[in-house]
């Protein structure tokens, strides 16, 4: 019954399966999707909100209290997400299409924030190094950088694991040195807990601004973990990857600042005697943050341009045309423009994942579901059976709503609120819509499919 | 100061290349070849028209 409609079986050497689900003998050991989710997890920001909250909240230990707290909703909404990956095999633009259907999958899929986000990274490290080289003019830099920081994304995801093997004790190393000199400075770390600053943040606000850090990076945790075995794989590699990569940024970020009182990365580091290491630090996370940005565009953006134009474009050619963008745009100060592309795109990409965390764990398993299916992740992403199904006309008040929700809404965290709501918003569409008939007009096309392949067989 | 930018921007952008031709798969040389060398020609002319015009 299933037809397969995507037959290309060649080998998608360099295309990290953008198209089709991983298949099984090709998932990798989960301390292979730990690495990379964690060097995904690691950015250079997060020491500065971590300097940040370490001296505007009063004390260490409310800082502290806050960066689990939004940590923790993180790392849910990873596992979440994660575990949709490696249910499907698909990335998560791919796996939008059975929320969203063949053509809605257009909207999960046209990826682009993460462009901005290269571009910004590139431009914010470039900035750094014509800091500590002045003689070198930044827009080399920003050229140079560009085209370095696709290497190992324009090879491949496997080439991306080498890369992290390297952040990661680099990482680690200087994050506990930072630790160590903090704990040698007079009065040592009980100095530090005991040490009190202004509140310039609430614990609501502290919380706030650790899910903003992340939450549109944790939106795309399919897209790594995907390529794990199992679901108990995926759950290990969300938790001690990102959990553990995430907090061990911000939490040497808010020690650094708590005890130096600096609010800005690079007198910490200064304040520190941690110039070089700390630059170096940067680098690799500048550069896996920036592998990580390109990366998710390259395998959300072929499904939204093979919908629109019919054609098929291959990974590595999004990530050169990324690469090309950033050399020609990272030198103009473009990041001055981002903030508030960025701010739009922090409700935008959580309520796009509400709605795939929606229809996986809770339409799919009643009789609402907009196809009708029962089972119906259980099916090949590229069988007609899916792909018959164009549009799922339940997303678009459930977009609009959660949008609303998350830029209107002055109750609780934004992100969290425009989260839960378009979840409770896409279940109550979904029975409306089951009741107005529209269910019912998918499963016609359903049972149409299955006489056409039952004459044909 | 104009000269070492320039000198450290072609130097860097052949290196850059030459890492990408070094691990690239044997099949996919030919097109990181092409891919290196628009980045390269790319390169140097946007930081001609960055530094010249803005």
């Amino acid at each position: 019954m299933t037809k397969e409609v995507n037959t290309k079986k060649a080998s998608m050497s360099g295309n990290d399966y953008a198209e089709e689900p991983v298949p099984r003998d090709k998932r990798v050991v989960w301390v292979n999707v730990t690495l990379v989710w964690f060097g995904a997890a690691m950015v250079a920001q997060l020491y500065q909100g971590g300097v940040t909250l370490g001296t505007g909240m009063g004390s260490l230990s409310n800082a502290l209290a806050a960066i689990l707290c939004g940590a923790a909703f993180l790392a849910l909404f990873v596992c979440l997400n994660g575990y949709i990956g490696v249910t499907t095999g698909c990335n998560s633009a791919l796996s939008g299409r059975y929320a969203y259907g063949s053509v809605g999958v257009a909207i999960p899929g046209f990826h682009i924030a993460d462009i901005g986000w290269f571009v910004v990274m590139n431009a914010i490290f470039a900035n750094i190094l014509s800091q500590i080289i002045p003689t070198v003019d930044m827009r080399v830099w920003c050229i140079l950088i560009s085209m370095l920081f696709i290497t190992n994304n324009y090879i491949g995801f496997h080439q991306m694991v080498i890369l992290n093997k390297i952040a990661f004790p680099i990482l680690l190393v200087v994050g506990l040195l930072g630790i160590v000199k903090v704990s040698m400075l007079p009065g040592g770390m009980a100095a530090v807990f005991d040490a009190r600053y202004p509140m310039t943040y609430t614990m609501a606000q502290g919380i706030v601004m650790v899910i903003g850090t992340w939450i549109s990076g944790c939106s795309r945790a399919a897209d790594y973990m995907r390529f794990a075995k199992d679901g108990k794989s995926s759950f290990l590699a969300s938790v001690l990857g990102f959990f553990f990569g995430f907090c061990l940024c911000i939490i040497c970020g808010a020690i650094w600042g708590a005890a130096t009182g600096t609010t800005v990365i690079g007198d910490t580091l200064k304040a520190l005697g941690l110039v070089f290491l700390g630059g170096l630090m940067f680098f690799v996370q500048t550069w896996t943050t920036a592998e990580h940005s390109s990366y998710v565009t390259s395998t959300a953006l072929p499904t939204s341009i093979q919908v629109v134009t019919k054609k098929k474009v291959p990974r590595r050619s999004i990530v050169a045309a990324i690469g090309l963008l950033g050399v020609c745009v990272t030198g103009l100060n473009i990041q001055n423009y981002y903030v508030p592309f960025i701010s739009f795109l922090g409700f935008l990409i959580p309520v796009i994942g509400a709605i795939v965390i929606a229809d996986f764990y809770i339409m799919a398993r009643t009789r609402y579901h907009w196809t009708g299916h029962k089972n119906y992740y259980r099916l090949q992403v590229n069988c007609e059976d899916v792909m018959h199904h164009k549009f799922n006309w339940a997303v678009i008040p459930s977009l609009c709503a959660g949008l609303l929700l998350g830029w209107k809404t002055t109750i609780g965290v934004p992100s969290i609120t425009a989260f839960i709501g378009t979840i409770v918003i896409y279940c109550i569409c979904c029975i409306l819509l089951c009741a107005f008939g529209l269910q019912r007009k998918e499963q016609r096309l359903s049972e149409a499919l299955q006489k056409e392949g039952g004459s044909g067989a | 100061m104009s000269v070492l930018n320039w000198v450290i921007l072609i130097m860097g952008l052949l290196l850059i290349s030459v890492l990408w031709l070094k691990i690239s798969p044997a099949e996919r040389k030919k097109e990181t070849k092409i891919v290196a060398g628009a980045f390269i020609a790319l390169g140097i002319i946007v930081y001609f028209i960055q530094s010249t015009f803005l």
